[in-house]
């Protein structure tokens, strides 16, 4: 190799070397933005948004020291031997002295990128029917959050409170086998409450949506798709409403489809099809426990009456709350949803 | 539940995790850890100390490939999707985490 591929090679180590810090380094600034937005949509101020977002991260210079010893083959310490040689190389040849010294301070500046954080914060808007007015049930001790999973049973409890809560569900999240052995699928499935669709004022695109008839105890399991679903694996086809899909084995209806660009109320998370959670323990026997009091793991939305304050009604319901068997040190809070 | 409730991800299975929600679409490490977090109700919380050094263990074996792209709120993220390698990877680690899980049940059930 003569001495000026072997000044390219260090160029381009370096360079690579440089970019996969500056990149470590970006990827950790968008983790702790996108952290910070999430704590400041549930009411934290900026700036213990941020502090949270920093303590979630745990640290830069721990986690960025992580990741470079997980890379492969160790590859500054491969760099520092190219460094090494080439240097060794210059000195022979004076000639090319100065172009090495000038990529490497490139190299070394390029490497103490400054961690700066910006105050973003973005609410994107669900696409419901006033979304403003929409909001989630959370668990706090204190000022600090803690979770968001209530079970079934508290669900229903929670739904009653009709002097301040006008409509109420429950949602949560899995996936499910769709289609016949041999042409299986892994599919993301939302398994809500009958209010769901109602709370939310969303209108089908086609055929019907879910209903509090469909989950009552004994109601055959029915099936929603989102229209992002409908459309990637059925090309719109209308003859698919009223038509049967396999999931989990189980011949369920397809009652209709849900309007374009909704796919669930979870973060980060795209259902294809809608199930009531009632529906869950009839296509899986082994998910009865999901039903009953010990599976916390339902996110509750909801929409006040009218006339109720935000604070009136996190007032009654902690009442009801404390009847739920709740954790000791916990009471209910009403946020606005994470979208 | 609070951080001192959840569980400590069992050893081996973070990967598989990874490797399960980015088999669903691409996504950025923060909604990784999101997703993890909601989908084992509330049970795991993945450190990034822990989950950015497997997303690069996983990128530098090629069973990811990384993109940077915005997000739907205007950010700039780098988005991770599985290559037909993870894709086969997932596939033989599920197969295998099903055997184990099955396994430890019955003895569990059985005893």
């Amino acid at each position: 190799m003569t001495l000026l591929h072997r000044l390219a090679s260090v160029a381009l180590r370096l360079l690579r070397g440089r970019r996969s810090e500056q990149e470590l380094d970006d990827e950790l600034q968008a983790f702790v933005e996108m952290a910070a937005a999430d704590k400041a949509r549930e009411g934290e101020s900026p700036a213990e948004a941020r502090r949270l977002a920093m303590l979630q991260l745990g640290g830069v210079e721990p986690t960025k020291e992580r990741v470079r010893q997980a890379r492969h083959g160790a590859l500054l310490e491969e760099v520092g031997r190219d460094v090494r040689h080439a240097l060794r190389m210059c000195v022979r040849t004076p000639g090319f002295s100065a172009v090495a010294a000038i990529t490497l301070a490139l190299g070394i500046g390029a490497n103490s990128a400054v961690f700066s954080l910006l105050d973003a914060v973005m609410l994107r808007t669900l696409p419901v029917n006033d979304p403003e007015r929409l909001l989630q049930l959370v668990k706090t001790e204190g000022t600090a959050r803690r979770g968001e999973n209530y079970s079934y049973p508290q669900v229903g409890v929670l739904a009653e409170q009709n002097e301040v809560v006008a409509s109420l569900f429950g949602a949560g999240a899995s996936d499910v086998l769709i289609g016949a052995p041999g042409s299986i699928e892994r599919v993301h499935a939302a398994w809500v409450t009958g209010m769901y669709y109602e709370t939310l004022g969303l209108r089908p695109v086609a055929g019907r949506l879910l209903a509090p008839s469909d989950e009552r105890p004994g109601a055959a399991p029915v099936v929603v798709l989102t229209e992002e679903y409908w459309r990637r694996r059925f090309a719109r086809d209308p003859n698919v409403i009223g038509a049967t899909i396999l999931i989990e084995g189980t011949a369920v209806p397809v009652v209709g489809v849900s309007p374009r660009g909704f796919v669930g109320v979870h973060v980060g998370d795209v259902a294809d099809v809608t199930l009531t959670v009632t529906a869950r323990p009839q296509l899986r026997p082994r998910d009865a426990i999901f039903l009953g009091p010990g599976a916390n793991w339902l996110r509750v939305f909801l929409r006040l009456q009218p006339a109720v304050a935000r604070e009136q009604a996190t007032a009654r319901l902690a009442g009801v709350w404390s009847q739920l068997a709740a954790p000791r040190g916990q009471a209910p809070a009403l946020v606005p949803p994470r979208s | 539940m609070s951080t001192a409730d959840k569980l400590d991800i069992p050893q081996g299975t973070l990967e598989l995790m990874i490797l399960t929600i980015l088999a669903r679409e691409p996504m950025h490490g923060y909604g990784i850890s999101q997703r993890l977090t909601v989908l084992s109700h509330d049970h795991f919380q993945v450190n990034p100390g822990s989950l950015f050094p497997s997303l690069y263990r996983l990128e530098e074996d090629g069973k990811l490939k990384a993109e940077w792209r915005p997000t739907e709120n205007n950010r700039r993220a780098k988005y991770y999707r599985l290559t037909a390698s993870g894709r086969r990877q997932l596939e033989q680690h599920r197969e295998r985490w099903d055997r184990i899980s099955f396994a430890v049940t019955s003895v569990l059930e059985g005893a």
